[in-house]
């Protein structure tokens, strides 16, 4: 399936369009920043979800991460795989670490994103708001 | 104007899991506006056992009719970790706190909180330390403080919580964190005698204004419901 371009939130979560809908993950800063992943509580098929607002967590050494939605859309798949092997986002996020496929609402809001180069000058930077 | 390093120590005293997690909830969402500066809260909560998002019901170990006899509460949370049980004598600390505006990755905190128990535990003379295997505050292989964290938005909630003085029989209802209960002391088992609650709850917040420095000030549960515009919390007798 062809892939389209990767773009990052200022809250790690990228987003990486396939033909049809797109695929969202964590990006490679925050699997290294969060260490080894052991579980991930994914979204259901189906679910709504709004830009910002909590879609999945993932849960690191006792810390459970909400991840925000990089963009709004509806859930049409989840990588059961996280289930047994929640680490394949600390060994590839970007590719056999997706977390859903989403079939985005507003385009437009992927625009609001970071490019993969701007968002790594972002966390070398240090800043994030 | 909130600014860098100021923060609010809020003893709550006593009171109920769900009306401190609705709290809780709130700060959460302040916080990331930058409503509220970092704040500690500081409680007892009556006998409840919390579920965290992995937590798998086979770690209670007691039927909802004992439990329901006992006036023991269950409620699933957002929080990392398994099964724990909260009740009178344990000291629960639950910093909000906006990691990247300290500059703290997830596991600094993490250590940081166990540091500021650590801490606690050597000024009453009880050498503790981390367990490689599991989070959480030990003594040799028995468990002194639970810890279980949840991050919203670069935000922190839940926390750790202490075993002062509870009453250890509560925590056969469950595995906690997929421990034997008998895997759990208190300090004081350790001590022999429970220390005052007052003397731990001081030295819980000097050690966490050293730990997170900052312009830390004690706020009462009153003001903070003025300052947040919520309903006052309940005091409680457990």
């Amino acid at each position: 399936m062809a892939k389209g371009a990767l773009k990052i939130s200022q809250d790690h979560v990228y987003v990486q369009t396939l033909d049809e809908g797109a695929q969202v993950g964590i990006s490679d800063f925050a699997a290294e920043a969060l260490g080894t992943i052991i579980y991930v509580e994914l979204p259901e098929v189906g679910d709504e979800v709004r830009k910002n607002e909590p879609f999945a967590a993932v849960e690191s050494g006792k810390a459970s991460v909400e991840l925000p939605a990089p963009i709004s859309g509806t859930v049409l798949k989840v990588n059961e795989e996280l289930e047994d092997a929640p680490d394949l986002i600390n060994q590839d996020t970007y590719s056999k670490g997706w977390i859903a496929v989403l079939a985005i609402t507003d385009g437009a809001e992927l625009e609001e994103l970071m490019s993969k180069p701007d968002y790594d000058l972002f966390v070398a930077s240090g800043e994030e708001e | 104007m909130i600014t860098k390093g100021d923060g609010w120590i809020v003893n709550l005293g006593e009171a109920r899991y769900l009306q401190v997690l609705d709290l809780q909830r709130n700060l959460v969402d302040l916080r990331q506006k930058d409503s509220v500066p970092d704040t500690l809260l500081l409680v007892e909560h009556e006998p409840v056992i919390t579920l965290g998002r992995r937590a798998s019901k086979a770690n209670i170990l007691s039927t909802s009719a004992v439990l329901a006899s006992e006036g023991i509460q269950v409620h699933p949370v957002e929080r990392g970790g398994d099964v724990t049980y909260h009740g009178p004598g344990q000291l629960v600390a639950y910093p909000i706190v906006h990691l990247t505006q300290r500059a703290l990755s997830l596991r600094r905190f993490v250590d940081l909180l166990e540091d500021t128990i650590t801490q606690v535990l050597a000024a009453f003379g009880i050498q503790a330390g981390r367990n490689p295997q599991h989070r959480g505050v030990w003594v040799s292989h028995r468990k002194v403080a639970a810890l279980g964290v949840a991050i919203r938005r670069w935000v922190s909630f839940h926390g750790i919580a202490l075993n002062v003085s509870p009453n250890m029989d509560h925590f056969c209802h469950i595995n906690p964190c997929e421990l034997r209960s008998e895997q759990v002391t208190s300090m004081a088992e350790l001590l022999g005698k429970a220390p005052s609650m007052e003397e731990v709850v001081q030295n819980v917040v000097d050690r966490f204004v050293e730990l997170f420095p900052g312009k830390w000030r004690e706020v009462s549960p009153a003001k903070l419901s003025g300052k947040i515009k919520a309903e006052p919390m309940q005091n409680v007798a457990l």
